[in-house]
């Protein structure tokens, strides 16, 4: 699993950055803005003075023009705890090109872009449930950990992202932004999804794992195909009606992905698993075409 | 064996393969590339397994495997387990229904006949063979019993006696197997004690039970031999009548003139009656048994032979040589003129047309008897034998030849006049003269009633066996016409037949149910015989089979099995 973390990869990371519009408030110092106001350098509006207020943020100027006493707000920059919620289940890890790899990848890249922003970075691996976390680390040079812990992971159950979910935000954690990196295969369906991703506090982020070959398999003839989590076996003539059978079945289950993203409001990363995921998070965040 | 009636041992080996091959078919898959695949998920709403594919899964499930196999087991042993169903017998059993003359007394042969289909529906089909003039098979192994009463309409008993020693004597080499056979004898009676003893092992012969013959007396026999008067143109008719008289008369009568018959004998309840000296003109003899109350019980006819006697013209220089033989025929009128067979020397005095015994020159002829006439081939051979010249050189006399090392031979030859014999005149030397053997009285009368054209005496005329008649055409009692080659005319069944020249042939001793029977046919459906109420057990087992599907396809659609 080492070989997901080159050198290469590690050193292509640096040049991500990702901005969050809000962050919670509470936080370490960091580089995002926060609705906390007053200990700030950079001025973002006026409001009239209420007890409690400290008397160095009047703004006396105001008073002396107006008469009425007004106070200075200063945006705050706080920190933006990213949880990273990696798929580890045994779907992730089958294929020539396991999609854990690109999965964990990106993982790394998310916690490397909230690193360099002096951000609060934990990992918690799910598959049926959540399996042993990695404490909130900051500082960039703790980017190391979290490789060291992400390549440590082994191959879990079956997914049961609801389950996880629901594990998840038990915890009481700060709000923060939960990136969610899955192939989604959970055979719960899109609905109990939707209903676990309700729950959470936070905002979230969705990172859908797929490859070319989920729309359009490359197969033909009698194929026994072999559920990688369950072991179930289903016997199928892929013929030409069956493939269309199944493109119907695939653009459903991404229809409703993407329903479930949107009516939460999260964006929704398409990553393929065969390109570049460096190159892919760049370009995503950069033109921001997210699909939610 | 055919398909329906396997043996055991087949239909063992025919289940063990079926099993067999049910067993590959269960072993046969389709063989599907394994592909591990993150999730199914979207392949289970794909799929749509096709009906191969739901067979072959079928198959593989325990439990529909072990109802497909039944039901195939069971099908295979109703289609091919019949002998099963009795413990494959080792014994054959064959039946052979006696079709003599004697069993058209009093329905005898009807009474046999339904005792006998009776009995194989209850028992099981066998072979039985109508043992009649000649031999028949009514019935194979395992054919439907029914079909018995179906091939016996329009069987009558035939005009011949009883052929049960001669059927068996053509069976017997076809025992080659070493099979036990039981030969059941159905209304004939036991052959001697010494043709019981010549056959082989394992071959036993019993009588079906039959019962008594009818109550009614009946006409056992009636035949005609040459008078015992020793006269030629005169027959002696024989009577025989059996069962209990009752009170039953016999009346006789010829063309209609009533005759007295004279009681011969007396023997096991049978009556035997003699009319002698009667004219033999081929008059049509009846003989009807009569009840009290004047209805018949019984009727037979037949039809004396026509002969008369023969007039002979014998030429002046044979007279010495042929007369003492010719005056003691008593065959034979001598005449001067007028006769029938002119006896002559080298042809001499006669007319082309005319019937002659000639004496020729060695020269004349190749062979030392020749019999030429206008007749078809087979008819001239017949009359070489006839006027039994094959004997002659068995006669230790003749076979001494006049000349040394030469070799007397007896020819016919077709020609266009009148029937002739000739014969060297050499057989007449001093030294070597076949008219002092023993052989020439029985030449010269058969030559003579050949030449004459006179009526063979027939013992009986037996449907089924050829007989040589002076007519092409002749006709049944009902009017059906037959077409006989050459006057060789085969009597298809007992009765009377008549030719336009109104001569007239009897196959004695008809059915005494004498209405004409119709040679069997399709039968209609109202005369089937009513069908077999025991189990049937292919029937059975294809109702088992039935119920087994019925019980598959309920565990199907409960999805207990696939």
């Amino acid at each position: 699993m080492h070989d997901y973390f080159d050198a290469r990869f590690l050193e292509r990371l640096r040049n991500l950055r990702i901005l969050a519009r809000r962050v919670a408030r509470g936080g370490r110092r960091a580089e995002q803005r926060s609705l906390d106001l007053g200990s700030g350098i950079e001025f973002h509006d006026h409001r009239q003075y209420s007890p409690r207020d400290e008397f160095r943020a009047i703004d006396w100027n105001v008073y002396r023009r107006l008469g009425k006493v007004f106070v200075r707000l200063f945006e705050e920059q706080e920190d933006l705890p990213l949880y990273l919620l990696p798929d580890v289940s045994a779907s992730m890890f089958v294929e020539d090109v396991p999609r854990a790899r690109a999965g964990l990848r990106c993982a790394l890249a998310l916690a490397a872009i909230s690193m360099n922003q002096h951000d609060r970075v934990a990992v918690f691996p799910c598959a049926d449930g959540l399996l042993a976390p990695l404490r909130p680390v900051t500082g960039k040079n703790r980017l190391l950990d979290v490789a060291s812990f992400l390549a440590r992971l082994e191959p879990g159950g079956e997914t049961d992202l609801r389950k996880a979910l629901r594990a998840f935000s038990c915890l009481g954690l700060r709000p923060g932004l939960v990136a969610l990196i899955s192939d989604f295969f959970d055979p719960a369906g899109g609905e109990a999804l939707a209903a676990a991703l309700g729950r959470l506090r936070h905002r979230l982020l969705l990172v859908q794992l797929v490859r070319a070959s989920d729309e359009s398999p490359p197969f033909s003839g009698e194929v026994r195909f072999v559920d990688a989590e369950s072991g179930d076996a289903r016997d199928v003539t892929v013929d030409r009606a069956a493939l269309l059978r199944y493109g119907a079945a695939y653009a459903a289950f991404q229809r409703a992905l993407t329903a479930c993203a949107r009516s939460r409001g999260a964006p929704l990363l398409r990553l393929d698993v065969e390109q570049d995921e460096v190159a892919q998070l760049a370009a995503l965040f950069e033109s921001r075409k997210y699909l939610a | 064996m055919n398909l329906a009636h396997l043996s055991p041992a087949a239909t063992l080996l025919g289940l063990a393969a079926l099993l067999v091959g049910l067993f590959l078919l269960q072993r046969l898959r389709t063989r599907h590339r394994e592909r591990v695949v993150p999730t199914t998920m979207f392949w289970r709403q794909a799929a749509e397994e096709s009906r191969a594919r739901v067979l072959v899964e079928r198959f593989r499930h325990l439990l529909a495997f072990l109802l497909v196999a039944l039901v195939a087991a069971l099908v295979w042993l109703a289609l091919a387990g019949l002998e099963l169903e009795r413990g494959a017998p080792a014994l054959e059993r064959i039946y052979l229904l006696d079709g003599s003359a004697q069993t058209a007394a009093r329905g005898r042969f009807g009474e046999l006949l339904a005792r006998l289909a009776s009995h194989l529906e209850k028992e099981g089909a066998e072979p039985v063979i109508f043992c009649g003039a000649r031999p028949r098979t009514l019935l194979e192994r395992h054919e439907d019993p029914r079909l018995l009463r179906l091939r016996a309409r329009g069987l009558a008993p035939e005009a011949c006696a009883p052929a049960i020693e001669r059927t068996v004597r053509e069976l017997l080499p076809t025992f080659k197997d070493g099979r036990p056979r039981e030969l059941v004898l159905v209304g004939a009676a036991q052959p001697p004690a010494e043709f019981l003893r010549l056959l082989p092992e394992g071959v036993t012969l019993t009588a079906l039970p039959c019962g008594s013959a009818a109550e009614r007396p009946a006409i056992g026999a009636l035949g005609a031999s040459p008078a015992l008067s020793l006269e030629h143109a005169r027959a002696d008719v024989l009577i025989e009548v059996q069962g209990p008289r009752d009170g039953a008369s016999l009346l006789v009568d010829l063309e209609g003139a009533p005759l007295a018959p004279v009681l011969a004998g007396r023997d096991d309840g049978c009556e035997r009656y003699l009319i002698e000296n009667l004219e033999a003109a081929g008059g049509l003899l009846t003989a009807a048994l009569a009840g009290e109350d004047g209805a018949v019980l019984d009727r037979a006819s037949l039809v004396l032979p026509r002969r008369a006697l023969i007039r002979v013209s014998v030429a002046q220089e044979l007279r010495p040589r042929l007369l003492p033989a010719l005056v003691h025929d008593p065959a034979v009128l001598l005449v001067e003129d007028g006769a029938d067979v002119a006896c002559v020397l080298r042809g001499a005095g006669t007319g082309p047309a005319a019937a002659t015994l000639d004496f020729v020159e060695r020269r004349a002829q190749e062979a030392a008897f020749l019999v030429s006439g206008a007749e078809e081939r087979a008819a001239l051979e017949e009359a070489l034998g006839a006027i039994d010249l094959g004997a002659i050189e068995r006669v230790p006399d003749a076979s001494s030849a006049p000349a040394a090392h030469e070799e007397i031979t007896a020819a016919f030859a077709q020609g266009t006049g009148g029937r002739r014999v000739s014969l060297w005149l050499d057989l007449l030397l001093a030294d070597y003269d076949f008219t002092q053997t023993a052989a020439f009285p029985v030449f010269l009368g058969a030559a003579l009633r050949w030449l004459a054209g006179a009526d063979p005496h027939l013992p009986f005329v037996a449907a089924g066996a050829p007989v040589r008649t002076g007519s092409e055409r002749w006709r049944d009692e009902p009017g059906r016409e037959f077409f006989a080659a050459g006057g060789l005319f085969t009597p298809p069944r007992a009765g009377l037949y008549f030719a336009p020249d109104g001569a007239r042939l009897a196959c004695v001793l008809p059915p005494s149910d004498a209405a004409p029977k119709e040679a069997a046919g399709a039968a209609d459906e109202e005369e089937l015989p009513p069908g077999d109420a025991r189990p049937h057990l292919p029937t059975w087992l294809g109702l088992i089979a039935f119920l087994l599907l019925l019980a598959e396809w309920r565990l199907w659609r409960s999805g207990r099995i696939p």
